[in-house]
């Protein structure tokens, strides 16, 4: 049995509050210094402290009508919610997506500067459905977490790092097109024009392929989750 | 015990009074609802929240956090001066619907009092 510690079962329970959509940081603060005002009291009554936080909790409320009754005054709160779960969304995507194509491309061209002339169509091939094998692998392993609710934890973590994390995402954004954009001049000047131009055909064509196939997962994983949104058969 | 609705629907004028009283924290509001009903309305502690919220939305209530000088920190909210108007034209509302039950309910009392 794990024992019971009053301070982590206190910041658990807020921090499932903060994962709800219609709970504002501030609201779940003012929740949480309520549901201690009630422990204590409780606890002066002579109840244990585990006692006194069940007792505490259900007298507070739950979750869900809780996150209802919020969300139906403050709609502001849940759209900013929502607003940043897509942007987060985006900037997950599309470093995924710009990482991934990067790797494709440093690949092929290294091969193509590296390797002798008929090896290279088979071996940038090659590459380029290892990686497009990895957006497919990284999609699930997002789309599995997302699903078993980790994320929650994520926006608490994120919400305490405001700047950290916007920082965050633009090194992740700008980092693969600055490899990206390195890498072509590199090969632009060692390169001779056709080769140049042969090359970056591939690539492009190579880059649509993983494009498509990102795009597809996408689309399956949104299929998933609509169905999976579905309202229940009404009790 | 009276509807869901009922006891929403009191919860505007009973946070009012109270906050007339002076200002207030959440959890002290709640104990005093509690005190005040004998137990007759039922209420989610939480579900308190989202009215106080309502009413500081409409500029009925300011809130703001303070430490008092033992204890947590905490949310207090005091009523403005719309507030204070607020309540009046509440109080006149409830008291109209409760006139009108009681004459309603016991017709002969209502007739001897107009008498």
């Amino acid at each position: 049995m794990k024992e019971f510690t009053i301070n982590t079962a206190v910041e658990k329970w807020t921090e499932g509050l903060m994962a709800s959509e219609g709970i504002s940081k501030e609201a779940a603060s003012e929740l949480e210094v309520h549901l201690c005002d009630a422990i204590t009291d409780l606890q002066s009554s002579g109840l244990t402290e585990e006692e006194s936080f069940l007792i505490a909790v259900r007298r507070v409320g739950n979750c869900e009508s809780l996150d209802r009754e919020f969300s139906s005054v403050s709609q502001s709160t849940v759209w900013k919610r929502r607003i940043f779960w897509m942007l987060l969304g985006f900037v997950g995507f599309s470093s995924l997506f710009s990482l991934v194509t990067t790797i494709g491309y440093s690949g092929a061209w290294v091969a193509a500067v590296l390797l002798p002339y008929e090896l290279v169509p088979t071996l940038s091939f090659l590459w380029y459905g290892m990686t497009a094998i990895a957006i497919l692998i990284a999609t699930v392993f997002v789309w599995r977490s997302l699903l078993r609710g980790n994320l929650s934890g994520v926006a608490v973590v994120i919400g305490n790092h405001p700047l950290l994390t916007s920082l965050a995402a633009l090194v992740l954004l700008l980092v693969p097109k600055i490899f990206g954009m390195g890498f072509s001049v590199v090969s632009s000047r060692i390169l001779s024009l056709q080769e140049l131009g042969l090359h970056a055909m591939r690539a492009s064509y190579a880059g649509a392929v993983i494009h498509a196939l990102g795009l597809l997962a996408i689309c399956i994983a949104l299929a998933f989750l609509a169905r999976s949104l579905r309202p229940a058969k009404s009790a | 015990m009276p509807s869901k609705d009922l006891v929403a629907a009191s919860a505007r004028p009973l946070l009012l009074s109270i906050l007339a009283d002076g200002e207030n924290y959440g959890y002290a509001i709640i104990q005093q609802v509690k005190e005040l009903s004998g137990g007759a309305l039922q209420w989610t502690d939480g579900m308190l929240y989202p009215v106080l919220h309502r009413l500081e939305k409409e500029g009925l209530i300011v809130s703001e956090w303070k430490t008092p000088e033992s204890g947590r920190k905490r949310k207090y909210y005091s009523l403005k001066e719309d507030g204070k108007k607020a309540l009046d034209s509440e109080r006149a509302d409830w008291l109209a619907v409760d006139a009108t039950l009681r004459k309603a309910w016991n017709p002969g009392t209502a007739q001897l009092s107009a008498t």
